[in-house]
C-alpha cells in the first residue's frame, strides 16, 4: 500500500518539480547572463499553452512516440520512487531513450534526423555509465533495491566519487545543455535548429517537454542514491549537481559529436569502471 | 502414452514430408510444407508444457544411426570434393575417419540408454522448435511463390525437402540423449542449411552455403572428437552423464571441444562469418536455421556442458567469446546496410549473451539464458518474415528501402516495429532475461562494463531502424496488401510477442525453472515474482498505447505538414524538398553521415575474427593446461 501511495505521489509531484527545476535553472542562467529572467513557473505556462493549440506534423508516428516517451519517462521516476529495482529503472530509462530517438528519427526531415543520430551516439555512451554506475551501488550496498540502497549507509559517494563524476557527464547529456547539447538544444540556434524536437509541436511538443522534466528529476534521484541514509545530503546533493550543471552550460562552448565520441564517453566508462573496480576489491 | 505419439509425430512427420516434396509437384510439396507446419504448431504446447521422458529403442536402431551418420559424412565429403570445397572435404573426411575408428574400435556396439530423453532444457527447445518452427512453415509456400518468380534458377524442390527434413533433425537433436544419435542430428542440420543457402544456386549462395558447410564441420569434427576423448574418460557416450560438477585431467579436454563445437554452429566469433554470409538464403530459411533454431542447437550444447566447466579457463573463455560476440557483433552491425544483415548480427548478438550466460552458469544465468532462447526466437522470427515480406512484396531490402515501410506496407511495418521494440525494451521477454545475465554478472567487474557497453550499442541498432520504418510522408503513396499466406503467422507471432511477457511470471516458473534446471541445482533462482513489473509495467503501456492507437486512426484525412527547412520547405511532386537557387523546390534527403563515417569504417571484422581466434586458442589451450 505504501509503495502504492508513493509511486502516485511520484508520478503527480515528478513533473510538478521538474516544471520548476527547469523554471529555476531559467532564472539562475538568465542572472549568471546579466539579465533578470521569466517567472520560475514560466516553463509550466508554456507547456498549458502547448497543450492548448493545435500540432502540426509531418506524420503521425513523432506525436506516438512523445507520448511513450513521457510514459517512460514517468514510468522510470514512478519505479524508482516506489523502490523498484535499480535495473528495471535503467531498462525503462532505455525505453524513454529509444522513444525520444525513434520520434525523431520518424520524421523525414533532414534537422530531425540528424539529431536523432547524435541522440543515439549520446544514448549509446550514457547507457553504459548507468549500467555501471547501478552495479557499483549493488556492490556498495549488496542490493539493486532503491530503498536498500538508500538505508544501507550514509554518504556513498565517499566510496563512490568517480561513478559521481561519470554520472555527472550523463546529467549533463540529458539537460541537454552545452557542452553536450549536440542531439538538441534549449535555444534554438545551433546548426541543427532544435535537432531531435525540430518536429514537434503543440501537445506532442508538450509532452516532449513533461518527459524531459520527469526525465531530469530520475537522474537528480540517482543523485540523491549517493547520499544514502543522510536526509539533507538528499537534497544538497543533487542540489549541488545540478547547480553544477547550470554553471557548466554557461562557461562550456559546445562540443562536437567526434569530440565526445573521442573524449568524454571513453573518460566517462573509463571513471565508472574504475570505481567499480575499486568497490569490488574493497568489499562491501 | 499420448505423449509417445506426440513426439514421434513430431520425429517422423518431417521426414515424411521431405519424401512427399522429393516429388515433382508444387501443389504437394507446398501442402506438405503446410500441413507439417500446420502439426508441428499444434502438437509444440502439448509436448513443451508436457512431462519429461525417456525411450530406449532396439540395438537394430542404433546400430541404423551409426551407419546413418557414416554414410551422412561420406556423402558430404563427396559433394565438397565435387564443389572443389577443400577445407569442407578436409574437415568432413577427417571427422568420419575419427567416427569411423570409435565406432569400430573401442566404442563397437556402444549404445547410452536410454537413445532419446527430454528434460526441462530440452522441453523448452522441442516447443520454440516445434511453434516458431510450425509458423514458418506455414509462412513459407506463400513466399516461396514470389521468390521462385525472380529467382526462376532456384532449387524448388530441394528446398521444401530440406527445410521440412530439417524441423525432423531439430526434434530429434534436442530428444537425444545418446550422443551418437545427437551427432547423426547435428550432422543433418549442418547439411540442411549448407543445401537451403544454396538455394538460388548462385555462385555467391553456393560460396556462401560452403563457407557454412566447412565452419560448422569443423564443429562437427570437434563434437566427435569431444565424444571420443568423454568416451575414453568415463566409457559413456549419453547427454545425461555428462559430469554434472567442474572436472578436471583430460575430461576437460573432451568438454572443450564440445564448446568448440557448440561455438561453430552458434556461429560465435571467430566463426561469425558464415551468418552473415548465410543470409541470402530466402527469409523462411534465415527465420528458421539462423535465428530461431539451428544455431541455437550450438547455444543448447554449450548450456549442457557447462556445469562441467564452471569456473575453468574453458568457461571463461566461452564468457570472453560470447561478449566479443554481443559487443563486436553490435558494431558491426551499425555499419550493415542490408535489413537481413543487421539481423543476423543481432542474431550473434544474442547469441553471445546465451554464451556469456552458459559460461557464467549460475542458476539465475541458466534461468536467463533459456529465457533468452525462448522470446528472441519468437522476435527474431517475426523480424526475418517481415523483411522477407518486404523485400517480395516491394523489391526492398536495403535500410533505405524500407524506409517508411508504414506508407506502402502499414501492417508490416507496424510488426517489424513492434519486434524490434520487443529486442531492445521492456516490458517484452527478453529484458527479463537481460536483467538475469546483469544480475549474475555482479562481482564481475571487466564483464560487467563490456555487457554494459553491448548494452548501449543495443539501442544504436535497433532504436534508429524501428523509428525509419515509420518515416514517411503521408502523401498517399499506393498500398501494397500483405499475401494472408504471409500475414496470418507473422500476426500470430506478433502476438505470441505482446501476449507473452503477460504470462512471464508463471511461464517462467512453469516452464522456464524446469528449463534451468537440467543442472541440478535450482535453488538461487529468483522466484517467478522478480518479473511481476514485466505484466504491469505491460498493462499500464497496453492502455496508453490504446489510447494512441485511437488517436492515429481519427487522424486520417488531415493535413500535413512539409518538414521544416528554416522556412524555404514544400514539396517538390510529393517529397519533402527546401526552396532551392531559381526558386526551385529541391528534394532532401539525410542518410546516416555519423554512422558511414564514423563507426562504420572501423575494422570490426578484422579484429572481431583476430581476437575471437585468441580466445579460441586460449579456450584449447586453457584446457590442456587444466588437463595436465
Amino acid at each position: 500500500m505504501q509503495t502504492l501511495i508513493s509511486a502516485a505521489t511520484a508520478a503527480v509531484i515528478a513533473p510538478l518539480l521538474g516544471a520548476l527545476l527547469v523554471g529555476g535553472d531559467r532564472k539562475v542562467s538568465a542572472r549568471m547572463q546579466g539579465r533578470y529572467g521569466p517567472p520560475v513557473a514560466q516553463p509550466a505556462y508554456d507547456v498549458i499553452k502547448l497543450l492548448g493549440k493545435e500540432g502540426k506534423a509531418v506524420n503521425p508516428w513523432p506525436s506516438v512516440c512523445a507520448a511513450l516517451y513521457l510514459f517512460g519517462a514517468l514510468a522510470s521516476v514512478v519505479v524508482f520512487a516506489a523502490g523498484g529495482h535499480l535495473l528495471v529503472v535503467f531498462f525503462l530509462t532505455t525505453f524513454t531513450a529509444s522513444f525520444l530517438i525513434a520520434g525523431a528519427q520518424a520524421a523525414p526531415s533532414p534537422y530531425s534526423r540528424l539529431g536523432a543520430g547524435r541522440e543515439l551516439l549520446q544514448v549509446m555512451a550514457c547507457e553504459p555509465v548507468l549500467i555501471l554506475v547501478f552495479a557499483g551501488f549493488h556492490e556498495a550496498s549488496g542490493s539493486f533495491g532503491v530503498y536498500a540502497v538508500l538505508s544501507h549507509a550514509a554518504f556513498p559517494i565517499v566510496r563512490m566519487p568517480l561513478a559521481c563524476v561519470s554520472l555527472f557527464a550523463v546529467l549533463l547529456v540529458k539537460l541537454r545543455k552545452s557542452p553536450l547539447d549536440l542531439s538538441s538544444s534549449s535555444h534554438a540556434h545551433q546548426e541543427l535548429v532544435r535537432g531531435t524536437l525540430t518536429e514537434y509541436s503543440g501537445p506532442a511538443l508538450a509532452m516532449v517537454e513533461a518527459g524531459h522534466w520527469c526525465e531530469t528529476v530520475l537522474l537528480l534521484l540517482v543523485f540523491a542514491l549517493f547520499a544514502g541514509s543522510s536526509p539533507w545530503g538528499a537534497v544538497l546533493l543533487p542540489a549541488i549537481t545540478y547547480l553544477a550543471a547550470l554553471l557548466v552550460d554557461n562557461v562550456a562552448p559546445r562540443l562536437t559529436w567526434r569530440w565526445m565520441l573521442r573524449w568524454l564517453w571513453p573518460a566517462a566508462m573509463l571513471a565508472a569502471f574504475s570505481n567499480l573496480l575499486w568497490l569490488h576489491w574493497e568489499g562491501p | 502414452m499420448t505423449a509417445a505419439v506426440a513426439v514421434g509425430a513430431v520425429l517422423l512427420l518431417p521426414p515424411a514430408a521431405a519424401l512427399v516434396s522429393i516429388l515433382p509437384s508444387r501443389t504437394l510439396r507446398r501442402w506438405a510444407c503446410r500441413i507439417t507446419g500446420g502439426v508441428l504448431l499444434a502438437l509444440a504446447v502439448p509436448i513443451g508444457f508436457g512431462e519429461g521422458f525417456s525411450h530406449t529403442v532396439a540395438p537394430w536402431v542404433g546400430t541404423l544411426v551409426h551407419a546413418a551418420d557414416c554414410l551422412l559424412l561420406a556423402a558430404v565429403a563427396a559433394v565438397a570434393l565435387r564443389l572443389r570445397s577443400l577445407l569442407g572435404f578436409v574437415f568432413t573426411a577427417a571427422q568420419l575417419v575419427l567416427l569411423l575408428w570409435l565406432e569400430l574400435g573401442p566404442a563397437r556396439g556402444m549404445a547410452a540408454d536410454p537413445a532419446l530423453a527430454a528434460d526441462g532444457l530440452s522441453l523448452v527447445m522441442a516447443l520454440v522448435v516445434n511453434g516458431v518452427g510450425g509458423l514458418v512453415l506455414l509462412y513459407t509456400p506463400a513466399y516461396m511463390d514470389r521468390y521462385l518468380e525472380e529467382h526462376p534458377g532456384a532449387a524448388e524442390g530441394r528446398f521444401y525437402v530440406f527445410l521440412v527434413l530439417f524441423l525432423g533433425a531439430m526434434n530429434g537433436l534436442v530428444f537425444s540423449n545418446d550422443l551418437h544419435w545427437f551427432l547423426l542430428f547435428w550432422e543433418i542440420t549442418t547439411v540442411c542449411s549448407f543445401a537451403l543457402i544454396a538455394t538460388d544456386r548462385t555462385p555467391e549462395a553456393v560460396r556462401s552455403g560452403l563457407q557454412a558447410l566447412w565452419m560448422t564441420m569443423l564443429g562437427g569434427l570437434c563434437l566427435v572428437a569431444g565424444m571420443m576423448v568423454l568416451f575414453a574418460r568415463t566409457g559413456s557416450l549419453s547427454m545425461a552423464g555428462l559430469a554434472q560438477e567442474p572436472t578436471s585431467g583430460p575430461a576437460l579436454i573432451g568438454f572443450a571441444l564440445l564448446a568448440v563445437a557448440g561455438l561453430t554452429k552458434a556461429a560465435q566469433v571467430p566463426f561469425h562469418g558464415w551468418l552473415i554470409r548465410a543470409m541470402v538464403a530466402p527469409a523462411p530459411v534465415s527465420a528458421l536455421l539462423h535465428a530461431s533454431t539451428m544455431v541455437k542447437a550450438g547455444a543448447y550444447l554449450i548450456l549442457r556442458i557447462s556445469p562441467a566447466v564452471q569456473g575453468t579457463p574453458v568457461a571463461h573463455a566461452v564468457i570472453w567469446i560470447g561478449l566479443l560476440g554481443f559487443l563486436g557483433l553490435g558494431a558491426a552491425a551499425v555499419a550493415q546496410k542490408e535489413g537481413k544483415r543487421i539481423l543476423a548480427c543481432s542474431t550473434i548478438m544474442h547469441l553471445g549473451l546465451i554464451t556469456v550466460c552458459a559460461g557464467l552458469g549460475s542458476p539465475a544465468a541458466t534461468a536467463g539464458a533459456v529465457l533468452l532462447l525462448l522470446f528472441h526466437a519468437v522476435s527474431k522470427a517475426l523480424l526475418f518474415l517481415g523483411v522477407g515480406a518486404a523485400r517480395r512484396t516491394t523489391g526492398a531490402g536495403d535500410l533505405a528501402g524500407l524506409r517508411g515501410l508504414s506508407a506502402r506496407m502499414p501492417l508490416t511495418a507496424f510488426l517489424l516495429v513492434l519486434a524490434l521494440l520487443t529486442l531492445l525494451v521492456p516490458p517484452f521477454g527478453l529484458v527479463a532475461g537481460k536483467q538475469l545475465v546483469l544480475e549474475s554478472a555482479v562481482g564481475r567487474p571487466f564483464v560487467l562494463a563490456f555487457l554494459a557497453l553491448g548494452m548501449g550499442v543495443h539501442v544504436l541498432v535497433y532504436a534508429r531502424w524501428a523509428g525509419d520504418l515509420v518515416c514517411h510522408v503521408p502523401s498517399g503513396a499506393e498500398r501494397m496488401p500483405l499475401s494472408r499466406g504471409m500475414g496470418v503467422p507473422m500476426l500470430a507471432l506478433g502476438a505470441l510477442a505482446i501476449g507473452l511477457p503477460f504470462v512471464l511470471p508463471s511461464l517462467y516458473e512453469k516452464l522456464l525453472v524446469p528449463g534451468a534446471a537440467f543442472r541440478g541445482a535450482v535453488e538461487g533462482l529468483p522466484a517467478g515474482g522478480t518479473f511481476a513489473w514485466i505484466p504491469a509495467t505491460g498493462a499500464a503501456l497496453g492502455l496508453v498505447v490504446l489510447v494512441l492507437l485511437s488517436g492515429v486512426l481519427r487522424t486520417a484525412g488531415r493535413s500535413w505538414a512539409a518538414p521544416y527547412c528554416c522556412g524555404a520547405e514544400g514539396w517538390s511532386d510529393g517529397v519533402p524538398a527546401f526552396k532551392g537557387p531559381l526558386s526551385r523546390f529541391e528534394p532532401h534527403r539525410v542518410e546516416d553521415a555519423i554512422f558511414a563515417s564514423g563507426i562504420g569504417s572501423w575494422p570490426v571484422d578484422r579484429v572481431l575474427v583476430t581476437a575471437g581466434a585468441a580466445l579460441l586458442a586460449a579456450l584449447l589451450l586453457g584446457a590442456l593446461l587444466g588437463a595436465t
